[in-house]
């Protein structure tokens, strides 16, 4: 893939970043916020969902502009293996942005409108702490990657342009 | 319905609360870490003020850009480019050395033709010779192949005597090997008599040593049977003389009795 074609690949994956980090949890608070007006017991003040936000966007950023960088570079490049530790380095931090935000103290409780059946309880808090320990292994995946990319370079140029002739860059 | 259905969302509630529980154990501590280092980190990015993250996010976007316009990945690296070179020098100068080769691998043919016809007759001439030469060494090897199988019986005929040798030798063997059964018995048979033996002599030194000591003593009550006789021989002169005194003073007082 040429130069056209690798930056048409990082657009595309910063699309798909922005919305996912982005739009989605944008969406999705406001959309939280409206439902207290159904009568969803949800605790959500205004400077709680400005603070969401104003992470949501800054760590939304970042990490689009990183995919950007990450996918439209060739593959087993040494750039691409340092953005994508730079892109798991800025996921961490932008999940834990929820916590000090204090999005994880909201507590998303839905009552049924029928008596005796129960409710729907989730434990953000909890969930973000885990998240943390699958995210300290991806860290460590990709910290590897580098490390074998930087160390094993000539090979991976050499396997690259011999094998496919004009270079196999995706 | 709804009961149902409520159901079904417990045993799904239930069932990931079993799979994030048993993750908790491994990964709880992991996380625990990166929230450390997360806080520590946090406290440098800039709060309200999202401009700043706009600009770093614009100017990583614009650097990539740069970087992939420059280096898109689909050009041979420098070690290769000039390795294609030193390939293809390579190859242009054995296809040179090839063609030289072949011009002088033609100049030599003509010439090995030509010393080949120069040399022909002679070579005819040696020929034969060689060919009698070849006939004479025939007929020595016939001899020598008769000599050898003269030598094969022979060896034969050697190998069957070595091999009743052998047979023989095993025999001897064989005794022997009884002989050293029967010398080790007898061995042991010895070693046991000189053992009865050693004993019987410490036996016989007790015996000696007891003869002794009765002799000592045989030797002690002879002297003491010797006094014994001495003193009663002079026991015995003692009576006499007593009783030569007592038949004088019965003489005396005889006399005297017929004196009165």
């Amino acid at each position: 893939m040429g130069r056209i074609g690798n930056i048409v690949k990082g657009i595309i994956y910063m699309g798909v970043y922005i919305t996912t980090t982005m739009v989605i949890p944008f969406l999705t608070f406001t959309w939280v916020r409206e439902m207290s007006i159904l009568g969803v017991d949800i605790v959500l003040t205004q400077h709680d969902y400005e603070n969401i936000i104003f992470w949501i966007s800054a760590f939304g950023l970042l990490i689009s502009a990183t995919a950007f960088f990450n996918y439209s570079a060739p593959k087993q490049s040494i750039r691409k293996g340092t953005f994508a530790l730079i892109q798991i380095l800025l996921n961490c931090l932008y999940i834990w942005s929820y916590k000090f935000s204090g999005a994880t103290e909201i507590r998303f409780e839905i009552v049924f409108q029928i008596a005796n059946i129960g409710f729907i309880s989730i434990n953000v808090q909890n969930m973000v702490m885990l998240y943390m320990g699958v995210y300290f292994l991806t860290i460590v995946l990709k910290g590897y990657d580098l490390f074998d990319f930087v160390l094993n370079r000539k090979s991976i140029r050499e396997k690259r342009y011999k094998t496919i002739p004009g270079g196999n860059d995706l | 319905m709804i009961l149902q259905s409520v159901d079904f969302i417990q045993v799904i509630a239930d069932i990931v609360a079993a799979i994030l529980n048993t993750l908790n154990l491994f990964v709880k501590p992991l996380g625990l870490f990166m929230i450390s280092w997360m806080e520590y980190v946090l406290q440098f990015f800039p709060r309200n003020n999202l401009t700043v993250y706009i600009v770093i996010a614009i100017v990583i976007v614009i650097l990539g850009l740069i970087v992939n316009i420059m280096w898109p990945g689909n050009k041979n690296p420098g070690f290769l480019v000039k390795a294609e070179e030193v390939e293809e020098k390579i190859e242009k100068k054995a296809e040179a050395l090839d063609q030289k080769l072949e011009d002088k691998a033609k100049e030599l043919d003509e010439k090995a033709e030509k010393k080949a016809e120069e040399i022909e007759p002679k070579v005819k001439k040696k020929i034969k010779k060689a060919k009698k030469k070849a006939k004479k060494l025939e007929e020595k090897a016939e001899e020598l192949e008769e000599d050898a199988e003269e030598l094969k019986e022979k060896a034969e005929e050697l190998e069957e005597e070595a091999e009743e040798l052998e047979e023989e030798g095993e025999e001897l063997k064989e005794k022997a090997e009884e002989l050293e059964e029967e010398a080790e018995e007898l061995e042991e048979e010895a070693e046991e008599l000189e053992e009865e033996g050693e004993e019987l002599k410490e036996k016989a030194e007790e015996l000696e040593e007891e003869a002794e000591e009765l002799e000592e003593e045989g030797e002690e009550l002879e002297e003491n049977v010797e006094e014994l006789e001495e003193d009663i021989e002079e026991l015995e002169e003692n009576v006499e003389e007593l009783e030569e005194e007592a038949t004088e003073k019965a003489e005396s007082k005889v006399s005297k009795t017929e004196e009165d």
